[in-house]
C-alpha cells in the first residue's frame, strides 16, 4: 500500500530522499514503500 | 511509537477535553473531526483521508477542543510529539511541507463555513464531493472518475449541517440530472464540469501548486 501521507507531503513541499526517509521512519513504513508512492 | 496501528471503525482517537497526543498519521482509512453539541447532536468539522494528519500543533494547548474518530477500519501511524518536533526543528523542507498541510486545513475549513452559510443543499452535496473527488484524486485514490467514498448519509449530514433525508434526497437529484451518484460505496462522477458549475467549485484552496508543477 503506499504510503498516502508522504505522497501528500511531497505535494506541499520539495522534499529531499532523507526527509522521506525519515518521515518513513516516524510513521513506522518501510522507506521503499515511501518511496515507491510518489 | 513507530508502528502503524490498525483501528476499527467509529473508534475514537482522541477525545475533546483530552490532553493532545501524539500526532496520528492517516495511512489508510477514513476519520473525521468532529464536536458532540449539548443536546446530543454531532458536527462533523472535517474529513481526514489516507495522508492527512490530525492536528498538527495541537500539542502546545492543554486539551483537545474536538474530538477525532475513524470512519472506517483504518491504519494510523502515532508519531510521538518530541520526535514529531525534532524532525520540524531539523528538517526545514519537512516544517514547510507540514506549514502548507496546516494552511490547507485552514482553507478547506474556510470553505466548509462558506458552504454552510451560503450554499444551498444541492451546492453543498456538490462542492463536498468536488473537494473530496479532488483530494482523492491527489493521492492516487480516483480511478476513472469514481473511488471509494466510505461515508453514509447520516455522516454526510453531519458534516454538511443537513439530516440524512435531505442528504439523500439531493443524491437523488443529483444522480438523476446525470451529475454523479453514490453507488456501492463508490462516488461516481458522470460529469465533472456539471458538478463543479452546480457547486461553484474553485480549487483555489486546495494550494495544489506543486502536483501542478510536477
Amino acid at each position: 500500500m503506499p504510503n498516502a501521507f508522504i505522497a501528500k507531503l511531497t505535494g506541499h513541499a520539495n522534499l529531499s530522499d532523507q526527509d522521506i526517509a525519515l518521515l518513513a521512519d516516524a510513521c513506522g513504513t518501510p522507506p521503499r514503500s515511501a518511496r515507491d508512492s510518489i | 511509537m513507530r508502528h502503524a496501528a490498525e483501528i476499527g471503525p467509529r473508534f475514537d482517537l482522541i477525545r475533546e477535553g483530552d490532553a493532545p497526543g501524539p500526532l496520528f498519521v492517516m495511512l489508510e482509512g477514513w476519520a473525521c473531526r468532529y464536536k458532540i453539541l449539548p443536546e446530543g447532536t454531532r458536527q462533523i468539522t472535517a474529513f481526514l483521508m489516507p495522508g492527512d494528519c490530525c492536528d498538527l500543533y495541537t500539542s502546545i494547548l492543554d486539551e483537545m477542543d474536538h474530538s477525532i474518530a475513524t470512519l472506517t477500519p483504518a491504519l494510523v501511524a502515532a508519531i510521538p510529539r518530541p520526535a514529531f518536533e525534532q524532525l520540524l526543528f531539523d528538517r526545514p523542507m519537512l516544517l514547510r511541507a507540514f506549514w502548507h498541510m496546516q494552511l490547507v486545513d485552514e482553507g478547506i475549513l474556510r470553505a466548509w463555513i462558506v458552504s454552510m452559510g451560503r450554499r444551498n443543499s444541492v451546492q453543498r452535496v456538490a462542492h463536498l464531493m468536488c473537494e473530496l473527488y479532488v483530494r482523492a484524486r491527489g493521492i492516487g485514490l480516483v480511478n476513472d472518475q469514481h473511488f471509494a467514498l466510505p461515508l453514509t448519509q447520516t455522516v454526510l449530514g453531519d458534516a454538511l449541517g443537513l439530516t440524512p433525508i435531505h442528504v439523500n434526497r439531493v443524491l437523488r437529484r443529483l444522480r438523476l440530472d446525470g451529475v454523479m451518484q453514490l453507488r456501492g460505496g463508490a462516488l461516481v462522477i458522470e460529469d465533472i464540469s456539471r458538478l463543479a458549475a452546480v457547486a461553484g467549485f474553485d480549487d483555489n484552496y486546495l494550494h495544489r501548486r506543486l502536483r501542478r508543477a510536477a
